[in-house]
């Protein structure tokens, strides 16, 4: 449950949660249905790449950011 | 009859009022009168010479968890004028902990606060599990006040077992945290530290990285009713992320009507435009009613490492990455093979610059070598030293690495957070509370002590960038709101007699320096300081300049708004 507050303040950038055993595919499957898969997982990459190269064995957790969409130009 | 007076100070009283001339009264460990002059005999008459006597400063992020239960004093902080210090940030602590779970803890707080094996081994006695046994294992050797933090990744430990580290928690399990949150706020806790940031010594989330959003906003909702406070580790190298951060902390705040506290806030020149935007970002929030607390550290970052351990320096450099964590004989191995060389190489000199640090190898001094016939290098720079070779400054350090088997400490100051003319605005501002400083921590690597004193020397006496009044209120009182410690932090009747009476003109810290005194085998670097005069714990003489530690042990455990009626100094 959000507060009015937070409704009413404009996040930096579009963002979600990701949800437990989430991968890239999976994501982007989710959040872009309508967009060729590989596309939409490359944008996603590109939008977070904190976590694309964040190093192993560390992964994706339930309480990471994943941007969905681009850095303010 | 008072117990003792310190006349003709100049009294700075923590609230960032301007100072006076004037005297404080001490009785039973409390202050009994503030004023220009004060009438009555005492026990003991301290004359200040006109010095400024002031609050004992509050140390907010430190790591002392593991030390103060064999040095009730967390020395060196208490010889920089720090009567309290707040311990178990960043989701670590040493309570609640069950018996089988201590290796794995002992692991992760070893290589997240760098702290050696040999000494936490030989320090850690380990004769409790819960958090009321752990503040019973030292509160009566307390030379220092204690504040403790629960930590997130116990809390998922000690009900989870090891899926702590695997997975989100089930809704019977955030009960159940819930409730063991309760137990330590109860027991003492001053609120709850989590971290989105840190990996434990496999080089996994810390646990309480695995949380779904729902189990830290229950959790929230725990510090909530008790008036608690949350330290949480964002990710501070990078403004969006950030910002996104601070958004949610915002509405954690807001809906549980809780203080959340954010570490570090740091300046790079990777990124001159976070701090700004940060602090906007929390200036929008607050005027939403979130109550958010960014914590910066006053002194630059400094790095030191050796290939043996892993360090974050490299994280950004994939190969290196890889290379360092292997077995030291395979990491020897691929620091010799020419086509690995060849990409290290490469990578040193063309990678992103790793979390808020700006890392130029050529300018990394070789700090301390592992060989007699090597040690004329101590002091000098790889770039030095290899122009003098004729060699490539990178390829000097791996083949130094190599012939010292991995021991040589390589090391660099001021690689961040260090341009003084972008950090006096954001430090001196009411919402930036000082701290980050992180005593306790990264013993081996650099000295965490003696930020208070630099904080005065550096943005008071050389940037005139506050007044010292307000450098006074940034160490003592506008910690002491933020956290919840009613009763320290102002120098005014019926708090408690923290104090520290120093020469405004000297008061710094002083250089690095490596000492051995720690439990077992093992050095850690300190700083000593200069300009203080004498320190006093709840009403005792704990410390002087001129003769060192007291015997006294007048240090408390300290709770929050939150604790129970005579919870407080028990």
């Amino acid at each position: 449950m959000m507060t009015s507050a937070n409704t009413s303040i404009k996040p930096v950038r579009p963002w979600i949660y990701p949800l437990e055993g989430d991968t890239w595919e999976r994501i982007a499957r989710r959040e872009f249905p309508s967009r060729p898969l590989e596309e939409a997982v490359a944008d996603l990459q590109s939008w977070n790449l904190y976590l694309v190269f964040r190093p192993a064995p560390a992964g994706m957790t339930r309480s990471d950011i994943v941007f969905t969409g681009p850095p303010a130009a | 009859m008072y117990d003792l007076i310190i006349k003709n100070a100049r009294v700075c009283d923590g609230t960032g009022a301007p100072a006076y001339r004037g005297a404080v009264a001490v009785s039973d460990g409390l202050i009994t009168a503030v004023g220009t002059r004060i009438d009555g005999d005492a026990r003991r008459v301290v004359d200040a010479g006109g010095n400024v006597l002031a609050p004992g400063f509050i140390d907010p992020h430190t790591h002392f968890d593991a030390q103060i239960t064999w040095d009730g004093l967390a020395t060196p902080s208490l010889e920089h004028g720090v009567t309290t210090v707040i311990n178990g940030n960043c989701s670590l602590t040493m309570a609640p902990v069950r018996a089988e779970h201590r290796d794995f803890v002992g692991a992760v707080f070893r290589q997240i606060e760098e702290m050696p094996a040999a000494a936490f081994d030989a320090g850690m006695r380990w004769n409790w599990e819960t958090f009321e046994e752990y503040l019973g294992a030292f509160r009566d050797n307390l030379g220092i006040n204690v504040a403790t933090l629960a930590g997130h990744s116990m809390l998922r430990l000690w009900v989870m077992g090891e899926a702590a580290r695997e997975r989100a928690a089930t809704e019977d399990e955030v009960v159940r945290m819930q409730g063991l949150l309760r137990e330590c706020l109860q027991a003492g806790a001053l609120g709850m530290s989590t971290s989105w940031v840190d990996i434990d010594h496999e080089h996994r989330p810390v646990p309480c990285r695995l949380a779904a959003p729902e189990e830290l906003d229950a959790l929230c909702a725990v510090l909530g009713e008790a008036g608690a406070v949350m330290q949480v580790v964002p990710e501070f190298w990078d403004p969006d992320l950030l910002c996104t951060r601070i958004d949610i902390l915002g509405e954690l705040s807001r809906r549980h009507h809780i203080t959340v506290s954010f570490s570090p806030l740091f300046d790079s020149n990777a990124t001159p435009e976070l701090v700004p935007r940060a602090l906007e970002r929390v200036r929008l929030q607050t005027a939403y009613g979130a109550r958010i607390v960014p914590q910066m550290q006053s002194r630059p970052i400094d790095v030191t490492f050796e290939f043996d351990v892993p360090t974050s320096v490299f994280s950004t450099r994939p190969t290196w990455w890889a290379t360092i964590l292997k077995p030291a004989a395979e990491t020897l191995a691929d620091f010799q093979n020419p086509d690995i060389r060849e990409q290290l190489v490469a990578e040193a000199y063309n990678a992103m610059h790793p979390i808020a640090m700006e890392v130029h190898f050529p300018d990394f001094i070789v700090s301390r070598c592992e060989l007699e016939k090597n040690r004329p290098l101590e002091g000098r720079t790889l770039r030095d030293i290899a122009a003098e070779r004729g060699c490539d400054p990178v390829e000097l350090m791996l083949d130094l690495a190599v012939e010292e088997n991995l021991r040589t400490c390589f090391s660099a100051v001021a690689v961040g957070h260090d341009n003084l003319e972008r950090i006096s605005g954001p430090i001196s501002d009411p919402l930036v509370q000082v701290g980050s400083g992180d005593g306790g921590a990264h013993v081996t690597r650099f000295a965490t002590y003696g930020d208070t004193g630099y904080l005065i020397s550096r943005f008071v006496r050389q940037a005139g960038a506050m007044s010292l009044e307000r450098a006074v209120y940034k160490l003592t009182g506008q910690i002491a709101d933020n956290w919840g410690l009613a009763d320290r932090g102002r120098l005014r009747p019926g708090l408690a007699a923290d104090l520290v009476l120093f020469d405004p003109d000297t008061l710094d810290r002083g250089p690095e320096i490596a000492v051995q005194d720690l439990p077992g085998e093992g050095y850690r670097y300190i700083r000593r300081a200069t300009g203080i005069e004498q320190v006093y714990v709840n009403g005792l003489l704990a410390y002087s300049g001129a003769q060192g530690y007291s015997n006294e042990r007048g240090g408390c455990i300290v709770a929050g708004q939150g604790s129970v009626p005579g919870r407080r100094a028990a």
